[in-house]
């Protein structure tokens, strides 16, 4: 915990912490990540030395470079470093702990040390490679980078949610925004089946949907809208209605099945096939200012619809 | 409204994917948007579910139109 709130700390406060550490230690030089890049590339004998804590170079750091938190410095610098006179690049994630780092260093006798300004995430920001262990790309590392810091998450996760396959049935007022969490958060393939068209009725809750889509299909509309969000996402679009002969294939190739339907035949028929396919149905039900919501897994022990309301309700019971 | 619920739905599926937290498995929500109230009622497999008990009564996927009766879509549930 303490170093997710120190991380936070350093990103808030960390320019105008990173201008007052400058004044107060003018003797250490910095150098502009353009300089350090035009180094790299002419490939001088020089230093990276990373200084960031272990889990933050998940999101990716320098190739060759050295790591060793800014704690450990004075204890590992002479074993790593015995050359005193070489020059060392020293980085963190803004610019800030890289200070403190140079200036440790010119402490210990190091002669040509230097922080670079704006650390790795001015790197990044300025579009240049950073290297990973993690097979995500840097626009990856960047793009989820609040999600991998969350320990429940991690590059890890964030690899699950990639791989993940999550079918949304109806694109409408319940698939709608949850196709656009799903996309945003990196759920690596969405399917969408739903046979019908954008209407202006629809507009006001619909919101993968736009004023011009009106009379499209939703599930183009829906399509076009996630790869705005999230071009990382791959879309499968079934553009006709789910039906009882349909409906085990496509769900075999998903994960979990996210019911967005707005009709009882289909819930049913989304609970009995899910069933029957093996898969999570995560249910979810409106009707005027109420919702429902849960998650009906057999296979893990839990109930199914069917379990609550055996039978669907009768003919001319439901409000439509 | 759907908003809500809609990206309930999400998170639930994130969790799973992620394996995290305690899913709403069991468990059935129910929020009033007007009375600001939410309410999770634990629900439990059924021993006589015609469709999940060890001999159920449903062996195949069935016409579920014509058992319900509703063909039109309503636009205001979802």
């Amino acid at each position: 915990m303490g170093e997710r709130v120190k991380q936070l700390f350093w990103k808030v406060a960390g320019p105008l912490l990173r201008r007052a550490l400058k004044e107060k230690h003018r003797d250490v030089s910095e150098i502009s990540i353009q300089e350090v890049n035009r180094l790299l590339k002419k490939e001088e004998r020089m230093v990276l030395l990373d200084v960031r804590e272990k889990e933050e170079l998940a999101l990716g750091y320098l190739k060759g470079s050295l790591f060793v938190p800014r704690a450990g410095l004075p204890e590992k610098a002479e074993t790593l470093l015995p050359d005193k006179n070489i020059p060392i690049v020293v980085y963190c994630a803004a610019g800030v702990r890289s200070i403190l780092a140079a200036k440790t260093l010119m402490e210990m006798g190091y002669s040509e040390v230097s922080s670079m300004r704006e650390g790795i995430e001015g790197w990044k920001k300025a579009g240049y490679e950073v290297a990973s262990d993690t097979g995500l790309t840097s626009e990856q590392l960047t793009r989820y980078s609040r999600h991998i810091l969350l320990k429940e998450v991690g590059t890890e996760g964030q690899i699950r949610l990639l791989k993940a396959k999550v079918l949304l049935v109806g694109a409408g007022g319940l698939g709608c925004p949850a196709a656009l969490y799903l996309a945003a958060a990196g759920v690596g393939t969405l399917g969408i089946i739903d046979d019908d068209r954008v209407d202006l009725t629809n507009l006001q809750r619909q919101i993968l949907h736009r004023t011009s889509d009106v009379g499209r299909p939703k599930t183009e509309s829906a399509k076009e809208a996630i790869a705005r969000i999230n071009p990382d996402v791959k879309v499968v679009t079934y553009p006709e209605r789910l039906t009882s002969e349909n409906a085990i294939k496509i769900f075999e190739g998903y994960d979990i099945i996210v019911d967005g339907s707005d009709n009882f035949p289909t819930k049913y028929l989304v609970n009995d096939a899910a069933f029957f396919a093996g898969k999570p149905f995560v249910y979810g039900g409106v009707f005027q200012f109420e919702g429902q919501a849960s998650v009906f897994a057999p296979k893990e022990g839990g109930p199914c619809l069917r379990c609550l309301f055996p039978e669907p309700p009768p003919p001319g019971l439901v409000p439509s | 409204m759907p908003g809500q619920i809609g990206l309930i739905q999400a998170t639930e599926v994130i969790k799973l994917i992620l394996k995290i937290g305690k899913p709403l498995i069991g468990q059935f929500l129910i929020y009033n948007s007007l009375e600001v109230e939410f309410k999770l009622f634990p629900v439990k497999k059924s021993p006589s579910c015609p469709l999940c008990n060890e001999e159920p009564k449903i062996k195949e996927l069935e016409n579920y139109h014509e058992v319900c009766g509703l063909e039109s879509r309503s636009q205001a549930v979802t």
